[in-house]
């Protein structure tokens, strides 16, 4: 046994490019790697992020892969680090590592129609997937994405929403939980949608759902009644994580490190672990 | 490498020699009253602080291996913040560890080497020389279910009692550096007769705690979801997170950071954390993923007969019984075990 330099644990530094927030709790960072490299992530994977001083959380790359040394979080004020996240303008030291995770393996879903089912901020992480989807949109199907939320306040990445709306091979579909005097679309959760698409071809259709846990469930009914495969049902997973790189035992469930196996997962592997969903 | 015999008279000389050169680690007496004591690891200087006999520890020497605060690095606050990596390592010699605590270091081992490598564990367990010793079987009455009554590997050195000479198997370069100290002679067939002796009597004193071959459990495990049996013996469960503290092979760790005073260094520093505590697997949402005992109970003991069973090849417990002592409710996992077979073997739900 022989010790590496000690680096799984150690940080490196980005900066603040742009803060601005999104919604009353959510802020949007964009990162500059100090490092000058690109973060050379996949889509659905995160980071951990430190305020130093304050500590490190694992945060969601929101943003899909670029060759260029920035990258964007979205960041929900719930906590110390993320309180503290919310605190740094333009120009601040932020440390990083990673990116860790499994994230969305893209090649299968190549050909496929996309289905994307994204309960609130789970809108973050399938943003990465996404971006680089709509990037190479001739290599995919049909291309529908179920958004919904509590509130219309709750609502992210507006103008996004709008261009994907408008781009004529994108169906968006939203809605909020419950009327709202702000809110003019559709009304319900998120499994309300389903009825209002026609998924064509459901073998060849992949879903990929994210968003509370108490979401999972009835989506994945949903798509089930469809006709999808369970293979083909994709979700990405939250869990408490200290270290990210399958130590410090937080994120497990049964055998998984949602940190190294996940946090993306198939139906299909996620149904035999029963503390998954 | 050799089977050799140190004379007892030999002991303090050499572990004079090996304080000499390096930390010694081994079991004293902590002092408990005017009449009792109990025992726990600590830096030996002299032969007469070190209590070769003793019967347990009330911790497994792990925290000289995974500190139970250990800084990672250390960082400069400021508009062009710096961060300093750290691993805190000395050569130590662990002298008199017993069967289920060498066997918690390789399994530690086993859980640090995985994946991602621990720079800061495996800098400090390349440093540290394992010496063992027998136990006596009335004093860990689960390490023969388990199969660490006595020590197959996992050490340099391991010296057996045999009355006025210990016979040391000297398995490792590292051990070897350790006799080259004293003066020894190599042994002799009663010698080894001796040692297989004191181990017949070993396994002879061990009674049967777990209606069932360890082998099985693992399976036995895969079944146990929706036993009742967890809440039967989570119930009392204080959620203390004892049980986790003291067990020679919990390694899971929280990471905070701490400023200095002069609010400008600090250092982000890991300590232990515990699976049985109820806010483990809280999520900052609001989630918590396991709320109820039960959940946690079944939780702790997967992991050692299931997930790293399956994943390592043996079982994550060692059978050191620490856990069963320490356990304020007087939970013993084994007791929940034996429930879940008799609930297997009836097909009848226990504990509801």
């Amino acid at each position: 046994m022989v010790a590496e330099p000690n680096t799984l644990y150690l940080p490196q530094f980005a900066t603040v490019d742009e803060s601005s927030a999104m919604t009353a709790t959510e802020r949007h960072l964009k990162l500059r790697l100090d490092s000058g490299q690109s973060l050379g992530h996949k889509p659905g994977q995160f980071v951990q992020v430190s305020v130093l001083g304050i500590g490190e959380a694992p945060i969601s790359v929101s943003s899909g892969p670029t060759a260029d040394p920035t990258f964007e979080l979205v960041v929900r004020n719930v906590g110390n680090v993320s309180g503290a996240l919310h605190r740094l303008e333009a120009g601040a030291k932020l440390g990083f590592r990673g990116p860790f995770g499994n994230g969305f393996d893209v090649e299968p879903l190549k050909g496929k129609d996309l289905l994307f089912v994204c309960g609130g901020i789970g809108l973050v992480p399938a943003r990465s997937l996404i971006q680089h989807c709509l990037a190479n949109r001739g290599d995919f199907g049909d291309f529908s994405i179920f958004f919904g939320c509590k509130t219309p306040g709750e609502r992210l990445f507006l103008d996004e929403l709008e261009d994907w709306r408008n781009r004529g091979d994108v169906n968006l579909l939203e809605t909020i939980d419950r009327p709202h005097p702000d809110w003019s679309g559709n009304v319900g959760v998120i499994t309300t949608l389903f009825p209002k698409i026609n998924i064509e071809s459901p073998k060849d259709t992949v879903a990929i759902i994210v968003g509370p846990p108490i979401m999972y469930r009835f989506v994945i009914i949903e798509c089930l009644n469809a006709g999808i495969d369970e293979e083909h049902i994709v979700m990405s997973l939250e869990r408490h994580m200290k270290c990210g790189v399958g130590k410090c035992g937080h994120c497990q469930i049964n055998q998984k490190y949602v940190c190294l196996d996940g946090p993306v997962f198939t139906y299909a592997e996620a149904r035999h672990l029963k503390e998954a969903i | 490498m050799a089977l050799c015999v140190m004379p007892k008279e030999a002991l303090p000389s050499l572990i004079e020699r090996l304080a000499a050169q390096q930390k010694v680690v081994g079991p004293k007496r902590v002092p408990r009253g005017p009449d009792s004591a109990q025992y726990g690891f600590g830096e030996i200087k002299s032969a007469d602080e070190l209590e070769l006999g003793y019967p347990y520890t009330i911790l497994p020497p792990k925290h000289w291996l995974l500190p139970r605060d250990e800084k990672l690095f250390a960082f400069k606050l400021g508009p062009q913040p710096e961060v300093t990596a750290m691993i805190e390592s000395e050569p130590t010699v662990f002298f008199g560890l017993h069967p289920p605590d060498i066997a918690g270091i390789a399994c530690l081992d086993e859980t640090m080497s995985d994946r991602n490598p621990d720079p800061n564990y495996l800098a400090r367990r390349d440093k540290i020389t394992i010496v063992g010793t027998e136990i006596s079987a009335d004093e860990y009455p689960y390490a023969k279910f388990i199969g660490n009554d006595v020590a197959a590997s996992g050490y340099d050195l391991f010296l057996t009692d045999i009355g006025d000479a210990y016979v040391c198997d000297v398995a490792t370069d590292k051990g070897q550096a350790v006799m080259s100290l004293v003066e020894t002679r190599p042994a002799t067939a009663d010698d080894l007769a001796a040692v297989e002796a004191v181990r017949k009597q070993t396994a002879e004193q061990a009674e049967d705690v777990l209606d069932i071959n360890v082998r099985l459990l693992p399976l036995t495990m895969t079944k146990a979801y929706d036993s009742g049996v967890w809440e039967k013996h989570s119930k009392a469960c204080f959620r203390c997170g004892s049980c986790n503290l003291v067990c020679p092979t919990c390694y899971c760790f929280n990471v905070e950071d701490r400023v200095d005073p002069n609010l400008t260094t600090g250092a982000r520093v890991r300590t232990w954390d515990a699976c049985m505590l109820d806010t483990f697997a809280a999520v900052a949402g609001g989630e918590n993923f396991r709320e109820e005992a039960k959940a946690r109970l079944l939780h702790r003991v997967s992991r050692k007969f299931h997930y790293q069973y399956t994943k390592y090849g043996h079982p994550h417990c060692t059978g050191c019984g620490r856990c069963v002592r320490t356990c304020v409710a007087k939970i013993n996992q084994f007791d929940a075990i034996n429930d879940l077979l008799a609930e297997q073997a009836e097909g009848v739900p226990h504990g509801r």
